[in-house]
């Protein structure tokens, strides 16, 4: 449980930073495809920290729609304000990961502040992981 | 007066640091009472003391409640969009030509009389205003307004078929008859309420200073600003006057020194520039007579256009004497006069002898017996007739000196005029002064009877020479005056002008050094009241531009007048560059917002909402989500109503989480719109409660749904809470200070309940009295539940939940 725990918020952590490193590093053969792996990273990364979140506070909220699970997120990570960004953010990372019609890709300072937002949630949840560990009876 | 402050700070500012020419401090004052005022500090006289105290009309602030329409543009059967009336943010949303942006233009047309989409149009489209499927048009736009328990309507209606511009506004309620009762005619150019997307665009295009002119009325410097053009009108005459005189100067100056005329020398040598000399001015035209030097080319002129005549009446005479003198001469020969005399005296002797010593023998001669008695008596006779003729000889001697003496007193009279030499003023004097050469030519002792003939020959062609010169130097004269005269008359004109004009000069300097007072404190005002105002605007560009790589650095209003402009200072990706070129439209678009929301949402605008027709055009999905924040922000302290032809807006707001109520219109055949609310921010909370609830989920997960159910109570209390304030007349500041201290759902329910946050001991007793049955325990579950599991039936408190939030909002 515990490591299991430790594996997926630090996928949570690698995520980001792989996100990151798409947008930062230029490679040959990722023009053009780089926002939009970006976001998908990203939002991978958004959904590994609520998962993470999830072990520790409501086990089996992962298996419900991410709806739902973004409804709860402001409620159980105490911080509603984050809680209702990083809904918002899962949303615009979801949109920029699909090809659409009329949208754009999104670009390199939308992608900065999605990223900026999950990496805030998912320092929350370590955070939150953190003082949980410390408060139980060992 | 209308800023009592901004005076203050006038009269403060005059003492601290005066102006620098004297004078100038009640020049100012006096601007600020208008131009009578200022012309009676610029005569000398003091100005009235302004009065700081004097008390300014307050405007009036208003919340927007409904719109109702009918027959206009695109609603047909009168149609209501009912907003509430507080702060907060509703989305109106219709397709194009749903009929949505006719209740923003009906509330636009209420208000200002016009529409900015058809204020730069053709007629054409003021004529389709009518909607074709109703004939009565009738505007109603109702507003709570502070202080009032009653709403204010603003009614606007036409005859059946009258034209657009023919319709007829009313204002009702708060015992006021007009806009401007209220207060608002000001608050609607300075701070207008509504922004068409149009308009937006319109204003960015403009000019510097258009965009200066939309900004700078906020800043409340209007009297500044007027006190400013009544001494720059002052000025501006004085500046009239003074280049009109200063013209006329240099002219006279350049036409005098080219005119061969000493009073045009005199006149060109006293003006200097700008340094007249008009004592010296009046005198060299005031008089023509006296002023003139006496050895001057006029003066002599005129002696020659005055010669005295020659005095033909003593020449007559002398010619008469002459001839009277000459006769005596040819009778009396000057040469027997004196023998006439010797022989008398001779014949006396022998007389004498004869007659002591009795002999008649000639003692010379020795001619015997000849001077006897007889001799003797004939003797005595002829020594008488010898004595009266040598008197006669004598008399005609001392004649002749006489007259030769009178001769050369009229000969030596030649006039000083003519001269000995040289040339007066183009008048020839050779012929005069030959003539007078011969006429006074004399030979001494010249024979009498040649005296009269010299006279005789050389009188008339002086008398003559003398009627030339005369006439040719009155010619002159007259020729020299006709050359003057316009001169003379222009110049004395300019002098009627002078002194005004020598006035105006120091005028001039006054005012200006008064209005360049007034400019600097102008400014230091107006940067001191835009900075806050700036700030904002770099606020709401910051989370409007979102992804855009154009940074806001400085933003100011700047100059005065044809300078006037605002400086936008911008960077791309950190690079200084000129602001609205850079920009794409939507970024153009994002920045007219940035700019004009802060306008609009001053404390000193009546109005407490804000009116924003299709802001979304031309964003993209970013800038939708900036805007979508920014207008969640403003939405805080103002009732904020958007009207947006597409989805974006209130997708952005559902996925942001702002509390946004969504009214959908539709319109269906023959323009029967209908406003219909499709998302209630109240409402939202408890919907998504009830979906978690068909979930089955894990036990902690399931505090999120009081936890929904509590925030959709606290939102419909302070929509309750809002509403009955609005409504209660209490003013804006009050309103936003109590709804700003509930922290807690029993707060939120304590401030509705009692109108006191402080009472939340006393909400379930409360609730029990006022709420239905189940309100208590939905109130505990939502509180306690979203802390620990409470076991209850989720959906059963979930309901409850909901029906006392509906209760609450009147929903």
């Amino acid at each position: 449980m515990m490591a299991g725990n430790v594996r997926r918020i630090d996928e949570a952590y690698d995520l980001v930073s792989a996100s990151r490193d798409l947008m930062r590093i230029d490679r040959p053969g990722h023009a053009g495809l780089w926002p939009r792996a970006a976001a998908l990273l990203g939002r991978q990364a958004l959904e590994a920290a609520m998962a993470s979140l999830w072990e520790f506070v409501s086990p089996g909220l992962e298996d419900h729609s991410l709806r739902t699970q973004l409804l709860c997120l402001p409620f159980l990570i105490g911080d509603r304000e984050l809680g209702t960004r990083s809904a918002a953010t899962w949303s615009s990372l979801s949109d920029a990961c699909h090809t659409r019609v009329y949208e754009v890709a999104p670009t390199a300072p939308e992608l900065e502040s999605w990223l900026a937002t999950v990496w805030d949630l998912t320092e929350a949840v370590a955070a939150l992981q953190g003082r949980m560990e410390a408060t139980r009876p060992s | 007066m209308t800023d009592r402050s901004l005076l203050k700070y006038v009269v403060e500012r005059l003492g601290d640091s005066p102006p620098a020419q004297p004078h100038t401090n009640e020049l100012v004052l006096a601007a600020f009472e208008g131009a009578d005022a200022v012309n009676a500090a610029l005569e000398g006289s003091a100005p009235p003391v302004p009065n700081p105290d004097a008390t300014p009309t307050e405007a009036t602030g208003a919340y927007l409640t409904s719109i109702s329409v009918e027959g206009f543009r695109g609603i047909g059967p009168a149609a209501r969009l009912d907003l509430v009336p507080g702060p907060g943010l509703t989305l109106v949303v219709g397709r194009n030509g749903s009929g949505k942006s006719s209740f923003a233009e009906a509330l636009e047309l209420a208000l200002t009389g016009t529409s900015a989409r058809w204020a730069e149009r053709s007629k054409v489209w003021e004529q389709g205003w009518r909607n074709l499927h109703h004939p009565t048009a009738r505007i109603e736009a109702r507003f709570a307004v502070e202080g009032s328990a009653r709403d204010v309507e603003v009614r606007r209606t036409w005859d059946d078929s009258a034209e657009l511009a023919a319709g007829i506004t009313k204002v009702t309620g708060h015992a006021a008859t007009s806009l401007a009762d209220l207060g608002w005619s000001n608050g609607l150019s300075s701070y207008p309420p509504l922004l068409s997307h149009n308009e937006l665009g319109r204003v960015i295009d403009e000019k510097p200073s258009g965009l200066y002119d939309a900004l700078a009325p906020i800043l409340g410097l209007g009297d500044i600003t007027d006190a400013q053009r009544v001494l720059s009108d002052a000025r501006t005459r004085e500046r009239d006057l003074l280049r009109g005189a200063d013209t006329e100067a240099v002219a006279i100056k350049q036409a005098a020194a080219q005119l061969d005329d000493e009073r045009a020398q005199r006149v060109a040598g006293a003006i200097d520039g700008k340094k007249w000399n008009l004592a010296d001015i009046t005198e060299a035209v005031g008089n023509t007579g006296t002023a003139v030097d006496e050895r001057s080319v006029l003066a002599s002129l005129r002696g020659l256009a005055s010669l005295p005549p020659v005095a033909h009446d003593e020449v007559d005479a002398l010619l008469t004497q002459l001839s009277a003198a000459q006769a005596i001469q040819e009778k009396v020969s000057t040469s027997s006069a004196g023998r006439a005399k010797a022989t008398a005296d001779l014949l006396d002797a022998a007389i004498a002898f004869h007659t002591s010593h009795e002999s008649n023998d000639c003692p010379v001669c020795g001619t015997t017996n000849v001077l006897n008695f007889e001799w003797a008596r004939k003797s005595r006779e002829e020594v008488e007739r010898l004595r009266l003729e040598a008197a006669d000889a004598d008399a005609a001697v001392r004649a002749e000196k006489q007259l030769r003496q009178r001769v050369g007193a009229l000969l030596a009279r030649v006039p000083a005029a003519i001269g000995p030499t040289g040339d007066a003023a183009g008048v020839d004097l050779t012929a005069i002064r030959a003539a007078y050469a011969t006429l006074t030519t004399v030979p001494e002792g010249m024979p009498l009877s040649q005296l009269a003939a010299h006279l005789r020959t050389n009188v008339p062609p002086v008398t003559n020479a003398i009627a030339d010169v005369m006439r040719l130097a009155k010619t002159e004269l007259e020729h020299r005056e006709d050359l003057w005269r316009p001169l003379g008359q222009r110049v004395a004109a300019w002098l009627g002008t002078a002194p005004r004009a020598v006035s105006a000069r120091q005028r001039d300097k006054d005012l200006s050094a008064a209005l360049d007072w007034l400019r600097d404190a102008h400014d230091i005002i107006r940067d001191a009241r835009f900075e806050p105002i700036a700030a904002e605007v770099q606020n709401i560009w910051a989370t409007l531009r979102r992804d855009s790589n154009v940074e806001l650095k400085t933003l100011k209003l700047a100059g005065m007048t044809t300078q006037r402009r605002l400086v936008l200072d911008v960077t791309v990706d950190g690079t200084d560059s000129a602001a609205l070129s850079v920009m794409s439209q939507g970024e153009l678009n994002c920045l007219a917002l940035s700019l004009f929301l802060p306008r609009a949402s001053m404390a000193a605008s009546p109005f407490r909402f804000l009116v924003i027709d299709d802001p979304v055009q031309a964003m993209d999905p970013a800038k939708v989500e900036g805007l979508a924040r920014v207008l969640d922000r403003v939405a805080a302290s103002r009732q904020v109503v958007v009207f947006t032809h597409d989805d974006r807006l209130p997708e952005m707001a559902r996925r942001l989480d702002i509390k946004a109520t969504i009214i959908e219109v539709t319109r269906r055949e023959g323009s029967v719109v209908e406003p219909r609310i499709v998302a209630d921010p109240v409402k939202r909370y408890f919907d998504d409660a009830m979906a978690l609830t068909h979930n089955d989920l894990p036990e902690a997960a399931q505090r999120a749904i009081p936890g929904l159910c509590r925030v959709g109570l606290e939102a419909a209390c302070q929509r309750a809470v809002t509403r009955k304030l609005v409504a209660s007349a209490a003013s804006h500041a009050d309103i936003d200070a109590r709804l700003a201290t509930p922290t807690t759902l029993t707060t939120w329910l304590a401030l509705w309940l009692y109108d006191d946050a402080g009472r939340g001991g006393d909400v379930m007793e409360g609730l029990r009295k006022r709420a239905s049955p189940g309100a208590v325990d939905a109130v505990r579950w939502c509180n306690r539940g979203s802390h620990e599991a409470t076991g209850q039936p989720v959906v059963a408190m979930v309901r409850e939940a909901e029906t006392l939030a509906l209760a609450i909002a009147k929903l």
